[in-house]
C-alpha cells in the first residue's frame, strides 16, 4: 500500500467514526453505507443532522461476473469454478489461521458469484497469501486454490481503479 | 410346483407397479393391473419427464418396454380407469371390489396376494404462496420445465428463452408448514434440468438456490458436471419471497455463504416441487385398511422394510411408501413381486388344489 | 509442523477448545466471543432456555437463511434473524456467543416477525429476540440503557396512564432525544397551531389521555408490580422508575 493510499485510508476511516452517530447499532452499519449530507435543507428548514442520516440497504442487485471471467481466463484460474464451498482451503490454510480476513473460500465465493460489493471490501486481502500450496493439495475437487488466488491476484488489479472507487 | 391360479392384484401402474407386474407375469403367474388413470406408465408418463436423471435416458427408454410387456403379455389384465374398492378373506383367497371409475361398474375378482403402487404427486406449490406460483407468470414447476425440455423448447410466457434461470430447491418439502420430509430427487432433477437447460440456451446463467445438495450415490456426478462442465451457479440459501415487477422476477433470499442478502431480477424461476402421497395412496390405505404414517405415506411394518405391509398377502412398493426415484421404485416393484410369488408358492404346498 | 506453530494455534482456542475465525468483515463477533463474565453468560442461557416461550420459539436452525431474506433490518444493518437461531442453537456449549450478541446485536430488530412466518423449522427468531431483550432489560446491560434511553417518556406515560403518546408530549422541553435535534424549532408555536385546530377533532386526547382515574392507576401500578415490569424498569432507566414511583404516591395509588 502506498504512503498515499494509506492517508486515503486513514482519512476515511477517522471520517467513518463520526458518521451516523445518531444510529443505536452502529457498529452493525458499514461505513460506506451511511448518507450524512453536512447541510440538508428541505423548505426552508434544516434537516441535517439525525432527519438527515440515511442507510443505504445491503442488498445485492446483480451478479455482476466480469471478474469471475477473467480470472477464468488466467492460467492457473480456470478451475474457479469448480469450487462447491466446503472450505478445505481455509481448514488447512496457515494465514486465514493468523489474518481471519484472509479466507480463501470466502475470495472465491464472492468472485465467482460476482458479488462486487464485497470484492470492494476484501480484495487486498488476497495479497496475504503465501503461495503455500497447502490448500491446492488439500482441495477435494481440484480447484488449486493457490492458483487460483494468484489468478485473482491478477485479476483485482486489473481491476483496481473500480474495486478502489 | 404348479403356479397358484388366483391372480396377483398390482394398485398402479407406475415404475412400481409395471415392474412388479413383470416379474410376476415371468414367473408364469397371472397378474391383475389396476391403474387409476387412462394411461399407463405412472408419473414419468403423466408428466412427460424428457430424460431421468442420473444418465440422462430418455424416458420412453425406460418406460417403454414396461408398458409394451404388460400391455401384451397374456398372463397381464390390465384394467385401466379403475380403482380398488375394497377387499375381504386372507391370503391366496383375497375378494376385492374393483370399481370403474367412470361407469360406477364394480367387479368382484379374486386374487392370491396385493402388491399396492400407487405412487406420489407433485407439490401443488400454490399452497406456499411467498413463490408466487399460480400468480405471477413465468414461475413454473421442475414438472413443467421437464415438459418444456421434452418439446425442446424453454421459454417464458412472452415467448422469449430467459436469460437468467433460478431454480429454487425444497419448495414444499423440508418445511413444517408444508411437508416436512425431504424429497430426496428433487436436488438430482433439477440439477439435471439446469444441465438440459444449459444444453438448449448455453448463453443463459443458471442459478440454483439450495440449502443442501443431497444428490445421493451415483447421482453426485450430476453436481459435478453442472458446476465443472457447465458453469452452473450454487447460491446457499432459501428463497423468502419472489415478485413479479411487470417483466421479471425478482427473487429475494440470502446468501448463508457470505452472509449477505440479495435481491436479484430473474426471467424464469423453477421451483423444485416436493413428493407427496396423492389421493391414490390415501384411497387404497383406506379400501385395504392400511396403516398410514405421520406424513400420509404407507406405513411399512419395519420402515426398514418396505415391502412388508404387515399384513399377511399385501405388500408395498414405489413412491406410496417414501419419495423415490425411478430406479428405486422399478428395484421396489422388482422386490414386492418376489414377495407375491414366494407367498403363492408357499401357499400352493401348504393347500393343494 | 513447527512446534512453535503448533504451540501458537493452540494458545488461541478459547476454554471450550474452539477457535472461532468469524467471516472476513465480522471480526467482531470472534472478538466479542473472547470477553465477558462467564457466571452472567450461564445465567442468561439458563434463562433463555427456562422461559415459558422458548419451547414454543425454537426448535433447531437447518441454517436455509429464509428468516434473513425476510428481515427488514437485514437489508440497512449487519444483522440477521439466522444468526439469532444458530446462536441460540449454540447457546448450551458457547454462551459467550449469545452474552455477545444480546448485549447489542439483538436491539436492531423490532419484531416484525416476517422470520416466523416463513420459517420452515417454525422457529421464531424474533421471539427468541424479545425474550433475549427482556433479559437485557432484568439484567440492566449497558447497551440497553443506551438502547431505550429516547424511549423514557412513552415507558412513563405507559406505566403510569396505560396510553402511549399524546400531541403534548412534543413540547419545546422534551426529555425526548429521539424526536430529533429540530424539535425545539418545529414545536416553536406549537400551542397556537393546536389552539386552531377544532376541538372535536382532537378528541380530547391531550387532556384526558393525561387524567387518569385514580382506581385506575392504582391496578396499573399492581399489575405492574407483580408483572416484574416496575423492577424490570428501575434495573435499566431508573429515572423512570423514579418518576413512575412518585406519580404513583401523589395520585395516592401505592
Amino acid at each position: 500500500m502506498s504512503e498515499e493510499e494509506k492517508k486515503r485510508k486513514e482519512k476515511e476511516s477517522s471520517a467513518g467514526e463520526e458518521k451516523g452517530k445518531f444510529i443505536i447499532e452502529r457498529r452493525y452499519v458499514d461505513d460506506s453505507r451511511i448518507i450524512e449530507p453536512k447541510k440538508l435543507e428541505l423548505g426552508g428548514i434544516d434537516m441535517s443532522g439525525r432527519w438527515g442520516t440515511l442507510v443505504l440497504p445491503r442488498t445485492l442487485e446483480d451478479f455482476d461476473t466480469e471478474i469471475y471471467r477473467d480470472v477464468e481466463k488466467l492460467p492457473r484460474g480456470g478451475n474457479i469454478g469448480k469450487c462447491w464451498q466446503c472450505g478445505n482451503c481455509t481448514a488447512v490454510c496457515p494465514v486465514a489461521h493468523a489474518h481471519s480476513e484472509f479466507n480463501p473460500r470466502y475470495l472465491i465465493h464472492i468472485v465467482k458469484m460476482g458479488y462486487t460489493s464485497e470484492i470492494k471490501k476484501h480484495h487486498e486481502a488476497v495479497y496475504l497469501c503465501s503461495g503455500c500450496g497447502l490448500c491446492s493439495a488439500a482441495c477435494p475437487k481440484g480447484v488449486d486454490p493457490q492458483g487460483v488466488m494468484i489468478a485473482m491476484s491478477i485479476a483485482f488489479k486489473a481491476h483496481e481503479s473500480e474495486l478502489t472507487e | 410346483m404348479k403356479a397358484p391360479d388366483n391372480p396377483v392384484l398390482v394398485i398402479g401402474a407406475g415404475p412400481a407397479g409395471l415392474q412388479a407386474a413383470k416379474d410376476v407375469a415371468e414367473f408364469g403367474v397371472p397378474v391383475l393391473l389396476v391403474e387409476r388413470r387412462k394411461e399407463l406408465g405412472g408419473a414419468p408418463i403423466r408428466w412427460s419427464y424428457h430424460t431421468l436423471a442420473p444418465d440422462f435416458r430418455p424416458t420412453e427408454e425406460v418406460m417403454g418396454p414396461l408398458i409394451d410387456f404388460c400391455q401384451s403379455n397374456k398372463n397381464v389384465t390390465v384394467m385401466k380407469g379403475c380403482i380398488v374398492d375394497g377387499y375381504s378373506g386372507r391370503p391366496g383367497d383375497f375378494h376385492v371390489r374393483i370399481k370403474d371409475e367412470t361407469t360406477k361398474n364394480i367387479t368382484e375378482k379374486v386374487v392370491s396376494s396385493i402388491i399396492v403402487a400407487t405412487g406420489f404427486e407433485h407439490f401443488d406449490a400454490r399452497v406456499d404462496p411467498r413463490y408466487g406460483y399460480g400468480r405471477m407468470p413465468n414461475v413454473i414447476g421442475i414438472n413443467e420445465l421437464e415438459i418444456m425440455l421434452k418439446q425442446g423448447r424453454v421459454v417464458g410466457h412472452d415467448g422469449k428463452p430467459p436469460k437468467r434461470v433460478a431454480f429454487i430447491f425444497c419448495v414444499g418439502s423440508r418445511d413444517r408448514s408444508t411437508n416436512p420430509w425431504c424429497c430426496t430427487v428433487c436436488c438430482g432433477v433439477s440439477i439435471k434440468q439446469g444441465i438440459e437447460v444449459k444444453q438448449l440456451l448455453p448463453d443463459s446463467q443458471v442459478y440454483m438456490i439450495y440449502m443442501d445438495i443431497r444428490t445421493i450415490g451415483l447421482w453426485e456426478k450430476l453436481y459435478w458436471e453442472s458446476m465443472e462442465k457447465y458453469g452452473i451457479n450454487f447460491i446457499r440459501g432459501r428463497v423468502g419471497e419472489v415478485y413479479y415487477t411487470g417483466e421479471k422476477l425478482l427473487v429475494k433470499g440470502e446468501d448463508t455463504l457470505v452472509r449477505g442478502p440479495f435481491e436479484v431480477l430473474f426471467d424464469m424461476v423453477v421451483l423444485a416441487v416436493g413428493i407427496e402421497p396423492g389421493p391414490g395412496t390415501k384411497q387404497a390405505a383406506g379400501a385395504l385398511s392400511l396403516s398410514l404414517n405421520e406424513y400420509g405415506f404407507l406405513a411399512p411394518k419395519i420402515p426398514n422394510v418396505h415391502f412388508d405391509s404387515g399384513k399377511e398377502g399385501i405388500f408395498l412398493a414405489g413412491a406410496c411408501v417414501a419419495p423415490m426415484s425411478v430406479e428405486e421404485a422399478l428395484s421396489e416393484g422388482s422386490a414386492a413381486a418376489m414377495q407375491a410369488v414366494k407367498l403363492g408358492s408357499r401357499l400352493m404346498q401348504k393347500v393343494p388344489v | 509442523m513447527d512446534s512453535r506453530y503448533a504451540a501458537k494455534l493452540l494458545s488461541r482456542l478459547g476454554e471450550d477448545g474452539w477457535h472461532y475465525g468469524g467471516l472476513p468483515g465480522l471480526q467482531w463477533e470472534a472478538e466479542n466471543a473472547r470477553e465477558g463474565d462467564r457466571k452472567t453468560m450461564l445465567q442468561v442461557v439458563e434463562e433463555l432456555r427456562n422461559d415459558v416461550r422458548f419451547e414454543e420459539f425454537y426448535h433447531a436452525c437447518i441454517n436455509c437463511g429464509n428468516c434473513t431474506s425476510m428481515c427488514p433490518p437485514f437489508r440497512l444493518v449487519d444483522f440477521e434473524p439466522r444468526i439469532v437461531v444458530q446462536k441460540v442453537m449454540h447457546s448450551k456449549d458457547e454462551p459467550e456467543l449469545l452474552y455477545q450478541m444480546m448485549d447489542q446485536y439483538i436491539w436492531s430488530c423490532f419484531q416484525c416477525y416476517s422470520c416466523w412466518e416463513v420459517c420452515p423449522a417454525h422457529n421464531n427468531p424474533g421471539g427468541l429476540v424479545a425474550i433475549l431483550k427482556e433479559i437485557a432489560v432484568r439484567h440492566g446491560l449497558q447497551s440497553t440503557k443506551k438502547a431505550l434511553e429516547p424511549y423514557s417518556k412513552i415507558l412513563y406515560k405507559i406505566m403510569t396512564t396505560g396510553t402511549q403518546i399524546t400531541p403534548d408530549m412534543h413540547t419545546t422541553i422534551a426529555l425526548f432525544k429521539d424526536w430529533g435535534p429540530h424539535k425545539a424549532e418545529l414545536a416553536k408555536d406549537i400551542r397556537v397551531e393546536r389552539a386552531a385546530v377544532p376541538v372535536e377533532s382532537m378528541a380530547g386526547v391531550m387532556d384526558r389521555s393525561w387524567r387518569v382515574e385514580k382506581d385506575t392507576m392504582r391496578e396499573l401500578m399492581v399489575i405492574q408490580k407483580e408483572a416484574g415490569v416496575v423492577d424490570a424498569v428501575s434495573h435499566t432507566l431508573k429515572d423512570v422508575a423514579d418518576m413512575v414511583d412518585d406519580t404513583a404516591k401523589e395520585a395516592g395509588a401505592e
